[in-house]
């Protein structure tokens, strides 16, 4: 991660505002995306991710703060003289032009030679592997295809930063898999910087370099993917990533440790934030796929038998709903396993694998 | 380096001046044309509110200096028409009854049959939409005879209730396509969750359909009101002249013949003809665009 | 079929060849004023029209059969010759200027503008007035002795002459300003839907492409808007044929005749002059005009959308 804060970021926002009348959108926003790097902007609807990407591209104008692309302040400079390209989720590509049309309309207009036009489409073309549809219109071509002359259109324009509106949101999902990894690819192959906004935590682990998580317009956390989801920072975060949700259970911390109704956890191994240990009331989050069922489970610092309620069998893995006194813990087994309602198991929890969450600030201990 | 910038860099919304060249054109161009379309409604008052002498002296555009109200009085009850002098009082009360039932039966019979088409698809159906609608293209004037044949059949010519069924007839085509196409919109699970509870036809519209329709039949008033005071033609050929429409004896006013011109009465008597429709307009605002828009978009 | 034969089946409809007339029972019934006024009306009374044209039908139809004759004398007739030029000038400028006024205008207030509901009531208010209406406020503003000719004389420019409506070879022109003042409104607001149909992100792109708004207009937007163009002017072309209201108020179809249009011809053939197969054979000739622009229209709209 340290490799992509170098001295001279690719994109810098310093000090971001935006409002729409009275409405902060984005409050006092601040970010560096480095030469190259992948960033995903990541949130549920409404969090300002799209807005943000907005005022990189330059399509909304900033009520405070200033943007930097390649250490230029592009802050009142209209799109087109920022230096990036654009991919939009509905594709907005131009109806009643062909693809060849479509990628080369923008070039035109800045009067470019159509030798050297020519060229970048054919490269263009060549990268995403369009060259066969170039003299179709946009009707004729399917989802996946429109989506790859949307990004084609961004690629012809030879920019440094390339700009992701939830490029594969209108796509079913084995498709969006397919294009997920073509744009992986092409990101290692073009070596450009990409801001990639998103609501699907998939997309953002599977691509990105960093992700920032955003909320009510103020980015969360910001890190890799790794980290995100191994130290959530607050609660919201460790909420929102993971394909099954963590199992949330309240208690309090003292210097034995977690202790609640059902539970007692000394915190060995569990790696404290900034100012340590703070005893209090605290809530205590375990992902499903870091509990820990059978003979195994006898070795750790926490054991205790749970009775199954509901078994969701997803194929390769199984979900658990069970009890653990009043508690209600999920967690996963393998999906060969074959546990029926009322059946009991021994569970375990490793303090290392666990995160602990201050009740009143939500923010990780 | 952050913090070094200067007042001159870039930082915070991209300052517009007010007044750029961009700015001037388009507001400006919109005030013109504002002014334009505005204009004819302006000298209508204007006109209405001066004395004979004055209109015969001044200028059109120019505020009347003595306001009178006798022109808007005198075109209300004592303008004549050719064949009485009582003033538009009589036209307007007939426009009133001509008008309020029309409304109600063209609306309530094609609210029916938007919901009978969009929810009970019935063979044939369709074909008799598709005449339907080529009937709203199709020029009255081929119609109108053959409809005079038929009210003196059933004893309607010239009588109210001709005009009402006249009225309800051509305002058929538009307003089932706006009712079909709004019920077509309604999520389909509600009806059919409707008829697995048991409901029948009519139990599904009035209990499930009605009380979720409110905002197109509001349109389908507007719409109706606006067309059927509005109405010229029809008024005309069916009914006989002590029932004509407003819009009829206010042509009759302002071309009959005789007599000095009064300009002034004529221009009263135009804006108070004008003033139900365009106090339904400006009242309604978005759902008459709304209305419109629908009716013709679509079609 | 063998499934009827089971005793223990009462839904007999329910396995039974698809004709199924008491199905639906309700919903037919409710249907029979459209199906009367579809069949009745729409179809039987043109057609009515249509074949009561070919009399010799004055005061009352009479089924006396005298082949073309009657649209022999209608084009034969000066004044149905002048209404059919008038229509035809009339539907052409009034077609060209009501699209270029009507997307001038929605373009315009598509800007992101301030008060933009204030100039939309503005330009759409007269659409709301009747063309009696209409027609009697400029008869009055284009009164040569008191309306504009007389104002900007009054100015100083003592020679300006601007009297349409008492000029033969001008008349109809004074009609299609009286036109194009109530219905470009609506114009408008069809082409301002139309504008806000268009996907939001293709200006985004474009603006990204660094493409100029005229440009994008011209180039992407106004090719996008080809289905509301079309229907827009099917619909402003089906209310052409049926001028008559504003001609009736403004000019009578003076000076002289100059002004006529077929709709007025065909309503006083039919309950001035007694000459009721004249007027049928006028009405036939506007529907045969509207079946032109409308059975093109048709095919495009609905017969395409069946194979795409």
């Amino acid at each position: 991660m340290a490799s992509h804060m170098s001295a001279d970021p690719s994109v810098s926002i310093r000090d971001l505002d935006l409002r729409f009348g009275s409405t902060e959108v984005l409050q006092g926003l601040n970010l560096d995306i480095g030469e190259g790097e992948f960033l995903v902007l990541l949130g549920s609807s409404g969090c300002g991710k799209s807005t943000l990407l907005n005022c990189i591209a330059g399509l909304l104008d900033v009520s405070a703060g200033e943007i930097h692309i390649r250490g230029r302040n592009v802050t009142w400079d209209e799109p087109k003289d920022r230096g990036i390209g654009m991919v939009f989720q509905s594709y907005a590509l131009y109806p009643q032009m062909t693809v060849r049309g479509n990628l080369s309309f923008g070039l035109k207009q800045s009067k470019m030679a159509s030798a050297e036009i020519d060229k970048r489409v054919a490269r263009a073309a060549d990268v995403l592997q369009i060259e066969p549809l170039l003299d179709r219109k946009p009707a004729q071509l399917s989802g996946g295809q429109r989506q790859r002359v949307a990004i084609g259109r961004a690629l012809v324009r030879d920019v440094d930063v390339f700009l992701f509106d939830e490029p594969l949101s209108n796509l079913d999902a084995k498709l969006r898999a397919s294009l997920r990894v073509e744009i992986k690819r092409l990101h290692q192959r073009l070596k450009n910087t990409m801001i990639y906004v998103t609501h699907d935590q998939v997309e953002a682990m599977t691509l990105a370099d960093r992700i920032a998580i955003m909320k009510d317009g103020v980015i969360q956390q910001l890190g890799s993917p790794n980290e995100i989801y191994r130290s959530p920072i607050n609660r919201y975060v460790a909420a929102f990533i993971g394909s099954s949700s963590m199992n949330f259970i309240s208690g309090m911390l003292t210097a034995d440790g977690f202790e609640s109704d059902d539970i007692r956890l000394r915190m060995e191994g569990y790696a404290f934030d900034g100012v340590g240990q703070q005893n209090g009331a605290v809530e205590l989050g375990v992902r499903p796929e870091h509990i820990v069922s059978g003979e195994a489970a006898r070795s750790l610092p926490f054991n205790t038998e749970v009775v199954v309620d509901v078994v969701e069998p997803m194929g390769s893995d199984t979900q658990v709903w069970s009890s653990m006194g009043s508690t209600e813990l999920r967690f996963r087994v393998d999906g060969q396993s074959e546990l029926s309602p009322g059946d009991r198991i021994q569970v375990g929890i490793d303090p290392a694998q666990a995160c602990l969450f201050e009740v009143t600030s939500e923010q990780r201990l | 380096m952050a913090d070094t910038s200067t007042a001159r860099d870039p930082n915070g919304p991209k300052p517009k001046r007010l007044l750029s060249r961009r700015n001037i054109f388009l507001y400006g161009t919109l005030g013109l044309i504002a002014c334009y379309y505005a204009l004819p409604l302006y000298v209508m008052i204007v006109t209405s509110l001066k004395g004979m002498p004055e209109i015969r002296l001044g200028n059109i555009f120019s505020p009347p200096v003595e306001v009178t109200f006798q022109p808007w009085v005198k075109a209300w009850a004592e303008a004549c028409t050719g064949l009485n002098c009582d003033g538009l009082s009589r036209g307007f009360l007939n426009s009133v009854i001509i008008t309020v039932p029309s409304v109600l039966l063209s609306i309530a019979i094609a609210s029916v049959n938007g919901y009978a088409l969009a929810n009970w698809r019935f063979k044939g159906a369709n074909v008799f939409f598709t005449i339907l609608i080529f009937g709203a293209f199709i020029p009255y004037q081929v119609m109108i005879y053959p409809l005079v044949i038929i009210l003196r059949e059933l004893g309607l010519y010239s009588s109210l209730w001709g005009l009402v069924l006249v009225h309800t007839i051509f305002g058929m085509p538009i307003l089932t396509l706006l009712f079909r196409n709004y019920f077509t919109s309604l999520p389909e699970e509600l009806f059919k969750a409707a008829r697995v509870d048991g409901a029948g036809f009519w139990g599904i519209f009035l209990k499930i359909m009605l009380p979720m329709s409110v905002p197109i039949f509001v349109v389908a008033v507007i719409l109706q009101i606006t067309g059927i005071w509005n109405d010229f033609l029809f008024g005309v050929i069916y009914t006989k002249p002590a029932n004509y429409p407003m819009t009829v004896q206010l042509n009759n006013i302002v071309n009959s013949v005789q007599g000095v011109k009064e300009y002034n009465v004529n221009m009263a008597a135009t804006i108070i003809t004008a003033l139900v429709p365009l106090t339904v307009y400006f009242v309604s605002g978005r759902l008459f665009v709304r209305g419109i828009a629908a009716g013709a978009v679509k079609g | 079929m063998t499934t009827s034969e089971n005793p223990g089946s009462i839904r007999r409809s329910a396995s039974r060849a698809p004709f199924r007339p008491f199905r639906n029972l309700s919903a037919k019934f409710a249907a029979i004023p459209m199906i009367l006024t579809a069949l009745v009306v729409f179809v039987g009374g043109t057609l009515w029209t249509v074949v009561y044209s070919f009399t010799n039908s004055r005061l009352l139809p009479k089924a006396d059969w005298v082949g073309f004759k009657q649209y022999d004398r209608l084009w034969g007739t000066r004044r149905w010759q002048v209404s059919i030029e008038n229509l035809m000038i009339f539907g052409v400028c009034s077609l060209v200027l009501s699209l270029i006024i009507g997307f001038l205008l929605a373009a315009l207030l598509d800007q992101k503008i301030r008060f933009e509901d204030t100039f939309r009531t503005i330009f759409l208010y007269p659409f709301a007035m009747s063309f009696i209406v209409t027609g009697l406020a400029w008869q009055w503003i284009l009164n040569p002795s008191l309306g504009v000719q007389n104002v900007v004389r009054n100015l100083g420019w003592e020679s300006f002459v601007f009297d349409p409506l008492n000029t033969s070879s001008i008349a109809i022109y004074g009609i299609l300003i009286a036109a194009l003042w109530q219905g470009t409104g609506f114009i408008m607001c069809l082409m301002l839907a139309g504008l806000r149909g268009i996907d939001e992100d293709i200006w985004k792109a474009a603006r990204v492409d660094g493409i100029p708004t005229w440009k994008t207009y011209v180039f992407i937007v106004i090719p996008m808007m080809r289905p509301v163009f079309i229907t827009t002017l099917v619909i402003i072309a089906a209310g052409i044929v049926k001028v008559y209201d504003l001609v009736v108020a403004q000019t009578s179809g003076g000076p002289g005749i100059a002004s006529e249009v077929p709709a007025k011809y065909v309503y006083e053939k039919m309950f001035q002059s007694q000459n009721l197969a004249q007027g049928f054979a006028a009405s036939t000739m506007m529907l045969l005009a509207v079946l032109i622009v409308l059975i093109p229209w048709a095919y495009l709209e609905f017969g395409g959308k069946r194979r795409g």
